[in-house]
């Protein structure tokens, strides 16, 4: 056996053809639309039930709600793990009306965070300055996370449209205060999620969650395990837990072929003068393929993730064998 | 006498009746509860917090109303109004107002035949407080960490030696820039992509001090790429005080210290870029990174630079141990710039730390014991 | 078709950045700096729109309105040292910028000292002594994994051990006053590496989840929002 020749031939795959393996092997199960159920971590559950937790106290006390509010930390450069989750908790905000408050933490996400906004609203009818309303850029961070402590709307005078906060949205009257507001959850790529633990829940005692990418998210156990963080989503496959669980509420709650109801949604919708929505109310065919595949994301991204996880585990054992090889001959001669 | 026993039977049949619609219309409710404005403790004075507790039975009140008013200039303005829905539980509401030392009144009322009646006021005036006291051993800890940078600094300031132990890595800064010297190629350094507040911003700058130093003194061209605008003041700072330490302040140019991008991504195409176009013989990355830090590790290793990284972003460590050739790893990053500099300040920093770890791990390992055998004092009361 | 257009421009930027897997070339130079162009231009609506109108100019505006002079003047002030940042531009005034910039540093790093002390070292030391009032060191727990041995118990019984003893030894790892030689440093050096590497391991394995969710929403932004819009507009 040559073992120099299998150890060269081993340790020098050609970077090109490693790419094109990999680009088939992702590109192949997002072809065939293939969908990966994942199993439900702890860290996850925890955010679902405490926004279930929001829900029934709002049931309970229709007149002393409470409210979620999700800052979009993140540029669209990392939407891939971070868009999912912000769908999945905003549909999951909306399905059981609560009152949902944004804003965008870095300037890449402003208008993105805005559209995402806007466009799952849509999905479920809401009224923006009622039920949804998005403050626009909370720069500097500090400030941001002092103002509401008291009232934010000293430092989010205007929304992102230019509205004073102050006079223009019933939403913003009810919902100015940590006390309002049941989970602060911060969905970043970058390492904002910490500074939310620090001051929102090491000043005022806020429950904060964290969606965060994969890079971040080992940062992020010892604040769960110590209790600062509520739960943590990590990575595409937290965004992928948590669109299951919303998935099965939304199947339950909504009880028809989600095309069928966005189909439905405004047929007899007559827009008012007054109060315009932020959304054209009526789904085109592409509006309806991309509402619809949105709502599975990040499985689909699970299925090729999965593949190319092994093929990475495969690469990793050839070249260590490779490596092995390699030092046993080195060592024989 | 059957007679007027009968007309008595029904004058009080007739009077029963009566009786009856009496009761109902004369019936008074007496509502009942316990209204408590409480001024919220360890705030800046703007928050409070009221408790109602419904004292009739539900089927009694169904309903209450509380308003809340602040006094603004002698004038009350509503700052809340709800309905308390009578299920005999207290219900709690943490509440806000804009300013310190607000006069606040709690109304309660119910509804009797169409009207809302008050039956209970309370106020308060919102007090600030000067000390959070749940959080007096956050502050104990940082006084006593801040005099022991003082002591630690003043002792270096001295002359009184400081033993610090040499961290592998650093040895190789200078054989890096004597490589790209000789190979007639520029130095890269990259002071990480965070703002002037992080901490390895500044160790990274202090660092650049020593290797703007060492590149003046060998005439080697260095470029110094940055993502932040107050990094960038200081980096041209920095780079300008290094070469005149080293005698060569003809050799500064403004220019070799840019602002390469503002964007994450942006910065590290711009950065990839500059390295392919300029093929440096070392590449320096010491500072805070994120997702950029292997798109640059990568880049400066295939265009054949040694590196050398240092980070405290325990998510790009992993990266830069497997692609680069020498890497600080947390905090030797900020015993590197204490070492390299040899300053009195960061030298008396570093021990202060040094000492306050200890004292911490001690605490933490005492804590331990007596948590075992059920004594949570120190977890209770130093740290939580 | 506005759609179609602008989604077909996202696709060849896409592509024209992936050639650099190939080579720098002349599209990959354009995406780069388009990329880096659009950025800068971004930023300056950014910071007008959300920045100068909402915490400058609103605000300004509110405190003259309601009369407040504290409040007006505060504003002020605060504007005329934001404007001193911009004489970094001047060589002879630039001694100027340097208020603004001590304002900035001393204020931020100062209000950070209690807040990161108590989130990030104090907390964290409380978690690593009790996890929910239990203590880490759980003999009860070590006891039931020996009288039922499962690999729950196992678990239940080595995680609070292995959480302790892998702080203090990193910990001890980091100390940089003792020399290599002193015998606590000596025998915790090695387990410190075995924590250290492991978690570098499994944030690298994250990482990498990170990097292909990156490469998977290109392939699905070509694949499952581009084409469907090709196929429902052209054929």
């Amino acid at each position: 056996m040559n073992l120099k020749k299998i150890s060269e031939f081993l340790l020098n795959f050609k970077k090109k053809y490693i790419y094109l393996v990999m680009f088939v092997l992702i590109s192949t199960p997002l072809i065939l639309k293939v969908t990966q159920e994942t199993y439900e971590t702890k860290e996850v559950k925890s955010i679902y039930q405490r926004v279930e937790e929001i829900y029934q106290h709002n049931k309970e006390n229709p007149e002393d709600k409470l409210a979620l509010f999700i800052s979009v930390d993140f540029a669209p450069s990392t939407k891939a793990e971070c868009d999912p989750m912000m769908n999945a908790m905003l549909r999951h905000a909306f399905l059981r009306d609560i009152p949902v408050l944004g804003w965008a933490g870095v300037p890449q996400g402003i208008d993105y965070g805005l559209e995402r906004f806007n466009t799952i609203a849509k999905e479920y009818n809401k009224k923006y300055g009622e039920d949804y309303i998005y403050l626009g850029y909370a720069y500097p961070f500090l400030q941001a996370a002092l103002a509401f402590g008291t009232d934010v709307r000293i430092f989010a005078s205007t929304d992102y449209y230019g509205k004073d906060t102050y006079d223009n949205y019933p939403i913003m009257e009810k919902f100015n205060n940590y006390n309002q507001l049941g989970l602060f959850t911060s969905i970043t790529g970058t390492s904002l999620a910490e500074g939310w633990i620090q001051y929102a829940n090491g000043l005022f005692n806020q429950d904060v969650a964290a969606g965060v990418t994969a890079v971040n998210a080992s940062r992020l156990y010892p604040f769960l395990q110590s209790g600062q963080l509520v739960g943590m989503m990590g990575g595409l496959k937290g965004a992928a837990e948590y669109e299951q669980m919303v998935e099965r509420l939304e199947k339950k709650e909504i009880k028809k072929d989600i095309k069928n109801y966005l189909s439905g949604l405004y047929k007899n919708y007559e827009a008012p003068e007054e109060n315009p929505r932020k959304y054209d109310t009526s789904y085109t065919k592409t509006e309806l393929l991309k509402s619809v595949n949105s709502r599975k994301m990040a499985r689909q991204g699970m299925a090729a993730q999965k593949i190319a996880h092994f093929y990475v585990i495969a690469l990793i054992i050839i070249a260590n064998i490779g490596y092995l090889l390699k030092k046993r001959y080195e060592s024989r001669r | 006498m059957r007679k007027y026993i009968i007309l008595f039977l029904v004058s009080l049949l007739i009077f029963s009746v009566f009786a009856q619609e009496t009761n109902t219309s004369d019936k008074k409710i007496t509502p009942k509860a316990e209204l408590v404005l409480q001024d919220r403790a360890n705030d800046g004075g703007t928050g409070f917090t009221l408790t109602f507790k419904p004292q009739n039975k539900p089927e009694e009140l169904k309903t209450y109303f509380l308003r809340i008013y602040k006094e603004v200039n002698g004038e009350e303005i509503l700052i809340r109004e709800m309905k308390v829905n009578n299920s005999g539980q207290t219900v709690r509401m943490p509440m806000s107002v804009q300013k310190a030392n607000t006069n606040v009144i709690a109304r309660a009322y119910y509804q009797k035949d169409g009207e809302v009646i008050e039956f209970k006021e309370k106020s308060l005036s919102t007090k600030g407080e000067w000390v959070d006291s749940a959080r007096l051993s956050a502050f104990i800890a940082a006084i006593l960490f801040i005099s022991m940078i003082f002591i630690y600094v003043k002792k270096a300031r001295s002359g009184e030696e400081l033993f610090v132990r040499r961290i592998p890595g650093l040895g190789e800064i200078n054989d890096a820039i004597g490589r790209a010297t000789e190979m007639g190629k520029p130095v890269f350094y990259i002071p990480g992509t965070s703002t002037i507040r992080d901490v390895a911003t500044l160790a990274s700058l202090n660092i650049l001090r020593s290797v703007g130093r060492k590149a003046a003194e060998y005439t080697t061209p260095m470029k110094v790429l940055i993502q932040r605008p107050l990094v960038l003041g200081v980096a041209q700072e920095v780079v300008q005080e290094a070469y005149m330490s080293a005698g060569r302040p003809d050799l500064y140019n403004e220019d070799d210290v840019y602002l390469a991008a503002a964007g994450q991504f942006a910065f590290a195409s711009a950065a990839q870029g500059a390295m392919v176009r300029e093929k440096p013989g070392a590449v320096f990355l010491l500072g805070m990174f994120w997702a950029e830090s292997l798109l640059l590790a990568e880049t400066a290793n295939s265009v054949g630079a040694i590196q050398i990284a240092g980070t405290d972003a325990t998510s790009q460590i992993p990266f830069f141990i497997a692609a680069c050739d020498y890497t600080l790893i947390g905090e030797e990053l900020y015993a590197a710039s204490a070492y390299l500099s040899r300053e009195p300040k960061l030298l008396g920093t570093l021990k202060a730390q040094d000492y306050f770890k200890g004292l911490l791990l001690i605490i933490t390992i005492l804590a331990l014991f007596l948590d075992i055998v059920g004594v949570d004092i120190i977890v209770k009361y130093i740290l939580s | 078709m506005g759609l179609l257009a602008w989604t077909t421009i996202g696709v060849i930027l896409t592509i024209a950045i992936f050639s650099f897997l190939i080579k720098d070339n002349p599209l990959y130079k354009f995406a780069e700096h388009l990329f880096v162009g659009v950025s800068v231009g971004y930023l300056l609506v950014v910071t007008f729109t959300q920045l100068f109108i909402p915490r400058v100019y609103q605000p300004t505006k509110n405190a003259f309105n309601s009369g407040d002079v504290f409040m007006s003047i505060w504003m002020i002030v605060g504007i005329i040292i934001g404007i001193l940042f911009l004489t970094r531009l001047t060589e002879k005034h630039n001694w100027l910028s340097r208020y603004p910039i001590s304002i900035t540093v001393g204020f931020y790093s100062g209000f950070a000292i209690m807040p990161s002390l108590y989130t990030r070292v104090l907390r964290q030391l409380g978690a690593t002594v009790s996890e929910d009032g239990v203590s880490m060191i759980n003999f009860q727990k070590i006891g039931l994994f020996f009288k039922n041995p499962s690999w729950a118990n196992l678990y239940e019984a080595t995680y609070g051990p292995l959480i302790v003893i892998g702080v203090l030894t990193v910990l001890i790892y980091f100390f940089f006053s003792f020399k290599n030689t002193n015998p606590v440093i000596k025998y915790t050096r090695k387990p410190a590496m075995v924590y250290m590497m492991v978690g570098f391991g499994a944030a690298f394995g994250y990482t990498f989840m990170a990097r292909i969710s990156l490469y998977v929403d290109r392939m699905n932004f070509i694949i499952n929002e581009w084409w469907p819009l090709v196929r429902v507009n052209l054929f």
